[in-house]
């Protein structure tokens, strides 16, 4: 390969990844937007009109504000790990849309064959998005260590336990999907729902679906999961000590995961880019994705409207005493119902059943 | 070429992280170095096209094991300093342990057995092959056994940490949240005649 | 779509872990049945658990043939070899939980308790019937971490806790060895099988040499530390006296019968090749450890502390079957482990019953007038430590003996005579606390538990060793017919 070629090649990856990470990053600058403004309906008032129409340049003006702010590091703080932090928590959620299919393209029919839209299209990919979702708690862990404060170290304590607690779950949750799939590459699990909605998996995994949609509300840190900022008690917690840029970094990283999660939903759940009825069919499948992804980000934000923040303990239990066993029963449950046939004649109707989903052994 | 500059980028800061972990003075410090190491040591299993191996690297040691740690040292205050004392007074008979291991070590590998003549080309499959299905298969079939007796092991280490720390507290008030949300008006509420 | 082969094909032959299924079960279903039993009903588990160690004997007598057979895609394998150490692992286990039946009673946590001896033992057993390294691994890190947490079960007894500690890093380390070790075997050889390292070992070219003998050094000091072994012996004594008693019971013969049987494979399957090398370093080890046991026994006030260093003694005899190497030696080896459970298990009872304001008799002074308040106690204990220092014509005797014509046979005729030596200076400080037993006035006031089983465990252990020391023939030749599979 000559110089000219990889030279390319970088410039290629330069642009996908732009391609990407531009409108992801207007994605969350609007999504506050909306956040403030659906808030604001739900609570009947106005939210953010004032800049702009409709308060459209809000978001930019927010933005230039944090910018400009001045950025107070503590003198206690250990300084490096201090900055360090809010880029560790920003990074993963960026990295991770890497993997991301947002549809298939022909480009216009210059292609013969589909390719999958995203910038690496890895064959672990949902093993990709599951560890470097995991590591974004690191940001939040050396954030409120590298703070030296009572609260922010209390809130990455708090995070740490949430965090691992529901990692195992939607880890599971995402078991029962592979097993359905056949393989961990997301475009395929995408069209191993081709064909309708009754192909999606959320029709026979709806309680993994409830489980991984609200774990990763509490992956995020989420309502009703930020108890990790609860304000009334640990005063913000991690980010107690952050201001201007670093602190924006941080809802940066927030937003973006809910994003991520968003999207993650609707892939694996919901059939990704393909229509709920074939004969509609002729609207993008990009289109579809994202309009899927945008009903979820509304989820989101109707949470946050809607429920109370859950109490400490109360939130270990959801994890570890009804997510837990749900997620390995249903495990179980998918695994025998593949083997009964093989087991039992008499039980291939539950095999056939399951053969429905699991295009690997057609 | 790349794939060799890439290997000893990957190689050298593994090392480089190895070294970090154990000179740091600061705790925290050697734990991201342990960190950086781990993602190196990926970035090598990712160079052999191993790249179920390298995600399996990152999501558990760096995704949960080292979490763990770094929350334990947030707890315990470790101070490295004084835990060092004392170093100087062991480092000649480790140091000539070590020696002696070295020398071993290179010995050995030098010996001829471990050169890519005498070895199957690792090649890379990866582009053909799926290596997690292949892993599965052998995972599934060959060693089963081994599978399930880790299995049995998890157990045991889940067992073990829970008998060794659980203590129920006799002054602590634990909440029945069955018997909170079942609470019924005439539990609660006593209607008293005027 | 990658292509799989649904479904995978089952292993055939599963009948064959019929004990270790039987086991994981019960462990499991022990620990949950522990969480519907009252407090005044926890012993009922102990029961349970001797139960399934009683039906798990005759599971594995049951299953086992005249040959080797394997299953699990050749991972696992069965043949009288490891039938018969299961079955002394069983006994070993039925003992400890004997012993720890009165022990238990102001203990939270009973269920975990005999759940992790039951685990451990499955570890034991599953070792015992490997015939590659990936099994032998698993099952010995099944055992060793159950065996951690058993020893650290007094979590407020700090040198309960001290000893869990130092347990588990030196088997941290030691395991990271043992690995280590596997990885240049697997390096040279390309496999984890026992048979096809010991052929990959024999046509493997001269440049392997060295790469070999780093495999193999590693390897030994792993499996070494896990019998304590000297100069691999130091968590012993700390572990010995910081454990639970009955833990200590445990830990002092099964894994140590598991350990030795997992090293007699891996020396005469897969070791065959470099075995002048071996030998070599087996030597020194088990002249070392000779020494050091019975030296240090003798300045040792605390009976746990001095049968640890006894242990690391017997450990070493033990050993001169291995360097033996041939019928007559590894027949020995087992002779003398066999010997050895009953001779231990015995002298733990006895220790377990002399309970006493929550410290079993522990120093050698508790003993001291036992034959005036308990003649019973005091000449069983007087036949089990006479047993342990091999005066002819008890158990403990035989055991020496065929092993030590095992060393002779084969030419270390220089090691023999040092063990003998040895033994002799061992009789000192088991002669000792017979004299204290005998010769000395009441010290303390003795604080007996009353417990039928365990004073059960008192007389069938004593009995055994009598009889085995007037009629060694039975258990010699059991031994012999149970290294088919290995020879």
């Amino acid at each position: 390969m000559g110089w000219l070629d990889m030279a390319i090649t970088a410039g290629i990856w330069a642009l996908e990844i732009l391609a990407i990470a531009v409108p992801v990053a207007l994605t969350v600058a609007y999504t506050t937007y909306i956040e403030r403004r659906v808030i604001g309906i739900m609570q009947i008032r106005k939210g953010c009109n004032r800049v702009g129409p409709f308060g459209l340049l809000q978001p930019l003006a927010d933005g230039l504000k944090l910018f400009l702010k001045e950025t107070i590091i503590p003198t206690n703080a250990n300084k490096l790990l201090f900055i360090a932090a809010p880029v560790m928590a920003l990074v993963p959620a960026l990295v991770a849309f890497a993997v991301v299919p947002f549809g298939e393209t022909r480009l216009f029919g210059i292609w013969d064959e589909a390719h999958v839209m995203a910038v690496a299209h890895l064959n672990v990919g949902l093993l990709y998005v599951l560890a470097i979702g995991s590591l974004s708690i690191y940001g939040v862990l050396m954030a409120g260590w590298a703070s030296n404060s009572k609260y922010a170290l209390i809130g990455a304590v708090r995070a740490t336990c949430q965090m691992i607690s529901y990692e195992i779950s939607m880890g599971f949750a995402l078991v029962c999907v592979l097993m359905l799939a056949g393989s961990m590459d997301l475009a395929k699990i995408v069209d191993a729902q081709a064909g309708g909605f009754w192909h999606w998996y959320i029709i026979p995994l709806f309680p993994m679906f409830l489980v991984y949609f609200i774990s990763g509300c509490a992956e995020s840190n989420r309502t009703p999961f930020d108890l990790v900022e609860g304000e009334a008690e640990i005063v913000a917690g991690h980010i107690v000590e952050y201001s201007g840029m670093w602190f924006a970094t941080f809802s940066l990283a927030e937003y973006g995961a809910m994003i991520l999660i968003s999207l993650l939903t609707c892939i694996l759940f919901l059939g990704g880019w393909h229509a709920p009825i074939e004969a509609l069919d002729f609207i993008p499948g990009t289109v579809w994705l994202l309009l899927k992804a945008a009903f979820f980000i509304f989820v989101f934000i109707w949470f946050r409207a809607t429920f109370p923040r859950y109490r400490y303990d109360q939130m270990m239990r959801l994890g570890w005493k009804i997510f837990l066993p749900w997620t390995l029963g249903w495990v179980a449950v998918l695994g025998i119902c593949t083997y009964a046939g093989e087991l039992n004649h008499s039980l291939q109707f539950l095999s056939d059943m399951i053969g429905f989903y699991q295009p690997w052994r057609s | 070429m790349l794939e060799a500059g890439f290997f000893y980028l990957f190689a050298a800061m593994s090392v480089i992280g190895g070294m970090g972990v154990v000179l740091a003075r600061n705790t925290m410090h050697s734990v991201m170095f342990l960190i950086f190491c781990f993602f190196n040591t990926a970035g090598l299993f990712f160079l052999l096209d191993a790249e179920f191996l390298g995600i399996i690297l990152i999501l558990i040691y760096v995704g949960a094991v080292m979490v763990l740690f770094m929350f334990v040292i947030m707890m315990l205050e470790v101070n490295k300093a004084k835990l060092k004392e004392g170093f100087l007074q062991y480092l000649p008979v480790g140091g000539v342990i070590a020696l002696i291991l070295l020398i071993e070590l290179i010995a050995a590998s030098s010996s001829g057995v471990f050169n890519t003549e005498t070895i199957a080309a690792v090649g890379h499959f990866g582009k053909d092959v799926n290596n997690t299905v292949e892993i599965g298969k052998v995972l599934y079939t060959q060693y089963l056994l081994g599978f399930e007796i880790a299995a049995i092991i998890l157990l045991v280490a889940l067992v073990g940490a829970i008998v060794l720390t659980l203590r129920t507290r006799k002054d602590a008030k634990y909440q029945n949240i069955s018997k909170q949300v079942n609470v019924r008006k005439e539990d609660r509420l006593r209607k008293v005649r005027m | 779509m990658a292509n799989v082969t649904f479904p995978f094909p089952y292993p055939q032959h599963l009948e064959l872990m019929l004990p270790e299924i039987i086991i994981a079960i019960m462990a499991m279903v022990l620990l949950i049945w522990d969480l519907f039993l009252g407090k005044d009903k926890k012993g009922w588990i102990a029961y349970a658990a001797i139960a399934t160690c009683v039906a798990t004997a005759f599971a594995t007598i049951q299953v086992t043939t005249g040959g080797a057979l394997t299953t699990f895609y050749g991972y696992f394998v069965l043949d009288p070899f490891a039938s018969f150490s299961k079955l002394l692992m069983l006994l070993a286990t039925v003992f400890a939980v004997i012993l720890s039946l009165d022990y238990m009673k102001d203990e939270e946590n009973v269920g975990e308790y005999y759940c992790l001896i039951l685990f451990a033992l499955l570890g034991m057993m599953l070792m015992v019937s490997a015939n590659n390294f990936v099994t032998m691994y698993l099952g010995l890190e099944l055992m060793a971490l159950s065996v951690y947490v058993l020893v650290g079960y007094q979590r407020d007894v700090l040198r309960s806790s001290e000893a869990a500690l130092k347990y588990f890093i030196l088997g941290a380390l030691s395991s990271g060895m043992l690995l280590y070790g596997i990885t240049f075997l697997y390096g040279v050889t390309a496999s984890f099988g026992f048979d096809a390292i010991g052929a990959g070992l024999v046509n493997a070219n001269n440049s392997a040499h060295g790469v070999v003998m780093l495999g193999m050094v590693f390897v030994l000091a792993g499996l070494v530390f896990k019998v304590s072994i000297a100069p691999f012996h130091m968590w012993t004594p700390d572990t010995y006296e910081g454990a639970p008693t009955p833990v200590t019971a445990f830990i002092s013969v099964a894994p140590k019968v598991a350990g030795f049987v997992v090293f007699m494979r891996v020396l005469h399957d897969a070791l065959p090749a470099v075995q002048a090398d071996y030998t070599m370093i087996l030597v020194v080890l088990a002249a070392l450890t000779i020494v050091v046991g019975n030296v240090a026994a003798i300045a040792q006030r605390n009976i746990k502390r001095m049968l640890a260093y006894s242990t690391i003694g017997h450990v070493g005899f033990v050993l001169m079957g291995l360097i033996a190497a041939n019928e007559a030696g590894y027949a020995g080896s087992l002779v003398y482990l066999t010997v050895y459970l009953f001779m231990n298990m015995g002298v733990f009872a006895i220790i377990v019953l002399m309970r006493r304001d929550g410290i079993q008799g522990e120093l050698l002074d508790d003993f001291a007038g036992l034959s005036k308040v308990r003649p019973g106690y005091a000449l069983a204990m007087g036949l089990l430590l006479f047993s342990l220092a091999g005066i002819p014509f008890l158990a403990g005797f035989w055991a020496k003996y065929v092993v030590f014509m095992a060393a002779i046979e084969t030419g270390h005729l220089y090691l023999a005579l040092l063990a003998i030596v040895f033994s002799v200076v061992g009789c000192f400080y088991y002669l000792r606390v017979i004299k204290y037993m005998y010769f000395d006035d009441v010290r303390i006031e003795f604080n007996f538990i009353e417990s039928i089983p365990m004073k059960m465990t008192v007389v069938v252990t004593a009995l055994a060793v009598t009889a085995i020391g007037l009629y060694p023939d039975p258990v010699m030749a059991i031994c012999k017919q149970a290294l088919v599979g290995l020879i």
